[in-house]
């Protein structure tokens, strides 16, 4: 894992109905099919999270499997968390403390 | 049907404040006390049965049939149960909501048209008719999720969208919205002007010297000076504030564009179907469709391709998801997930020879059901919450992930309604009520479709019934099912022990086969003891029923009751096809009948059927003959027989049924209310 490129994803606001189209496609141009890739989704200005939103974040990490890239996400705020655990997310996704928690892993061969 | 299936509209009575309300549904003390009695007959007769009458010499028959009889009574109990809190709704519709809920709050729906091969014609009156609902324009859209993939049917939904575009209603916002752009664009247009003029004012102002500003008529521009800086409080100057301006509003005409093609309201969707991966049927296609990123209403109304709705369906059924909050002043959501209306159908032959007549179910059982909270699901006729359905799927989503992380290529298809099972619409409302989601029955009639008319398509159905909901027992039994409360799991346990009564039946029958050819009888004897034990019993259950079925046509119920002896071969398949592991397919009901005779469907009925009707003939060549032992054996073996016989006899003529010969759909005009 530690090797692999990485883009990061900056989100912020609410990510709901509204705002899901938009993360699709922005992970969409994140991933690239030919080279394995991490792509993260810092989410330290998220200011709220529904069920739409999540599951926008599920079809963004199944595109990202799909062309075998990865996605993660950091900087995870309270709601979001607790969304996370209610539904068992926080299984399905690779949850970083921070970016900098993020960047450590990535240079530190693991 | 009577009273029930059309509530009192609550803005007939403004003198009832409130939005909602809910009350028992009439005759039910009738019915408790006639239950009670029932059960403490029934449990007196059966403990006689264990007690006194098992016969010895014929052990085995003995006691199948006392097991069969007892998993009767044990059912009875639970459909009691069942029915003992009956709940009849009223509800105010939306648009007459106390205090108002202003038409700008109302939610957005989606209408989910599931479709599979159906014919073009049948799915456009359905699309129509919701179109035709009684809905603002800007906040219905209908969707046909066309799991066929059909050419036709696609253009089929885009005429229908060219034709919708230009209907009065949808034009009427289309103008409004055309106004608010044109004053958008108007301001844009004197920001865009001012943007030129600004900076050259804002840096006049600002190298305006002191002592020139002290001068009378500069001495406003002083004022304005300061009032530039007060009243846009902020940093960058007024150039980069008209530059911002300019931005917001542009983004506002992006929005006002979205909103104006958003207008199309009729919508096609095929998802892809990759060979050599599980498609997930019916759930399949509707998660498609909500993960697909193309749908977003809060609501989703799901019709099957045949059932055509009433213009007040979503006027009737939305108020229940909302609550208003006296303490706040504002309405609130409401823990419903979901409510479900009747089906009922407007092809259904005079004497419903297919047994689709359903108004004991979508009256006191779903109205039963309901007031336990543990209203059924059908899969049409019915709204969800989506973030309800949401929130749910991906709960379970989350668990299938963690036994097998491939799961992940096929979320889209099973993240929202279940997927586990061929009846998906059971299995999700069980999982919505273990999340601790509620329910509504709404007993008003608000849609209408096609029954299948035709026997092989009837019990195809039928098996796909059974087989689906003993499926969901053996992966998500109810009785261990965490978060669902204890009349919850008794409710969608009964459903599935019921479908286990196949092989009850089948004792029933070959008990008087084996009397009529053997003389071995499984009770000790069918003298005045048996008569005395068993007939209050049969009585009071009948009276009970009658209670239950009050204001149902008894033909209906007749047909019912038949139907339940007579398809026990198709319950006893069901449960071994299950219990073996066979992979099961959804099979979708064909809406058109398929000509034809039917017999070889009901082979196993026709020889049970044959073996009654010679074992009655035999015995009574027997008698004829003097040699008949036990004149009270014969007289219930054959009387036995003779109901038996009636009952199958409703499959047996169903196989052979023909339409009358100019019967053609008379589809409802949508607006019939």
């Amino acid at each position: 894992m530690s090797a692999l490129p990485y883009t990061v994803i900056s989100l912020n606001g609410n990510i709901d109905v509204n705002s899901s189209d938009a993360l699709r496609r922005q992970v969409m141009d994140a991933v690239t099919p030919d080279q394995p890739r991490i792509i993260l989704l810092d989410c330290s200005e998220v200011t709220f999270l529904d069920s739409s939103g999540l599951s926008a974040m599920v079809m963004a990490l199944k595109l990202a499997r799909e062309s075998q890239n990865q996605l993660a996400v950091a900087a995870v705020p309270t709601q979001m968390m607790m969304l996370f655990r209610l539904t068992g997310m926080d299984k399905v996704f690779k949850v970083y403390e921070d970016r900098t928690a993020f960047e450590t892993a990535m240079t530190v061969p693991s | 049907m009577s009273q029930s299936s059309q509530p009192t509209v609550l803005e007939t009575l403004p003198a009832f404040l409130g939005n909602t309300r809910s009350q028992l549904r009439q005759r039910t003390l009738l019915f408790r006390y006639l239950a009670i009695i029932n059960v403490i007959v029934g449990g007196w007769y059966l403990s006689w049965r264990y007690t006194h009458s098992i016969n010895p010499d014929a052990l085995i028959l003995s006691v199948l049939l006392v097991l069969a009889e007892t998993y009767t009574y044990v059912g009875g109990i639970m459909f009691v149960s069942g029915l003992w809190r009956p709940v009849e709704r009223q509800v105010r519709s939306l648009k007459h909501l106390t205090p108002p809920l202003p038409t700008p709050q109302w939610p957005a729906v989606d209408v989910f048209i599931a479709c599979y091969n159906e014919p073009v014609e049948m799915v456009e009156a359905t699309a129509r008719a919701a179109l035709a609902m009684d809905y603002p324009a800007n906040k219905l859209k209908v969707y046909v999720l066309d799991d066929g993939n059909s050419a036709a049917m696609r253009q089929m939904v885009e005429r229908l969208c060219l034709e919708d575009l230009a209907s009065p209603a949808v034009q009427a916002i289309a103008t409004q919205f055309q106004a608010q752009q044109a004053d958008i664009e108007v301001r844009l247009t004197e920001l865009t002007a001012l943007k030129g003029e600004v900076a050259a004012a804002e840096a006049y102002l600002d190298d305006l010297p002191p002592e020139a500003a002290q001068q009378v008529p500069a001495c406003h521009v002083a004022t304005l000076r300061r009032c530039a800086q007060l009243l846009n409080p902020g940093p960058g100057s007024l150039a980069e504030r008209v530059a911002i301006a300019i931005q917001t509003t542009e983004a506002e005409r992006h929005k006002q564009e979205l909103a104006l093609a958003d207008l199309a309201r009729s919508r096609y969707i095929a998802r892809p179907k990759p060979e050599g991966r599980p498609h997930h049927a019916k759930a399949g296609n509707i998660n498609y469709a909500m993960f697909s990123g193309k749908t977003n209403g809060e609501f989703i109304l799901t019709l099957d391709a045949d059932h055509i709705p009433k213009p007040r369906f979503l006027q009737r059924v939305l108020p229940y998801f909302y609550r208003y909050n006296l303490f706040r002043g504002r309405y609130d959501d409401s823990r419903i997930a979901f409510v479900q209306t009747p089906q009922d159908f407007y092809n259904l032959p005079p004497d419903d020879p297919f047994c689709h007549s359903a108004h004991l179910f979508y009256g006191p059982i779903q109205q039963g059901k309901d007031g336990l909270n543990a209203a059924f699901y059908t899969g049409t006729n019915a709204v969800l919450r989506r973030e309800a359905l949401i929130g749910v799927g991906l709960h379970n989503f989350a668990q299938a992930f963690e036994k097998d992380n491939k799961r992940l290529d096929e979320f889209d298809l099973i993240g929202g309604m279940s997927s586990a099972s061929i009846t998906e619409d059971m299995n999700t409302a069980m999982r919505l009520h273990a999340a601790g989601w509620r329910s509504v029955y709404h007993s008003e009639l608000l849609a209408v479709g096609l029954a299948p008319d035709d026997l092989s398509a009837t019990l195809k159905q039928r098996l796909r019934w059974a087989q689906g909901t003993l499926q969901v027992l053996r992966t998500e039994n109810p009785l261990l099912k965490p978060g669902l409360a204890f009349w919850q799991r008794i409710q969608y346990f009964h459903t599935m022990y019921s479908y286990f009564s196949g092989f009850a039946t089948l004792v029933f029958l070959i008990c008087p086969i084996i009397y009529f050819f053997t003389g071995i009888i499984p009770v000790r004897a069918f003298g005045p003891a048996f008569v005395l034990h068993f007939l209050p019993a049969y009585l009071v259950n009948r009276m009970m029923f009658s209670a239950i079925a009050w204001g149902i046509p008894s033909r209906e119920i007749w047909r019912s009751e038949q139907y339940a002896t007579a398809l026990f071969p198709l319950y006893i398949k069901a449960v071994f096809s299950v219990f073996s592991s066979t992979s099961l397919q959804f099979q979708v009901t064909p809406k058109q009948r398929q000509a034809g005779v039917y017999l070889g469907l009901v082979r196993s009925q026709l020889i049970v059927a044959v073996l009654l009707i010679l074992g009655i003939l035999w015995k009574t060549a027997q008698a004829f003959m003097g040699q008949l032992d036990d004149p009270f054996a014969f007289a219930v073996n054959t009387g036995w027989s003779i109901y038996s016989l009636t009952l199958l006899a409703a499959v047996i003529r169903a196989a052979v049924w023909q339409p009358p010969p100019e019967s053609a759909d008379p589809a409802p005009s949508p607006s019939s209310q």
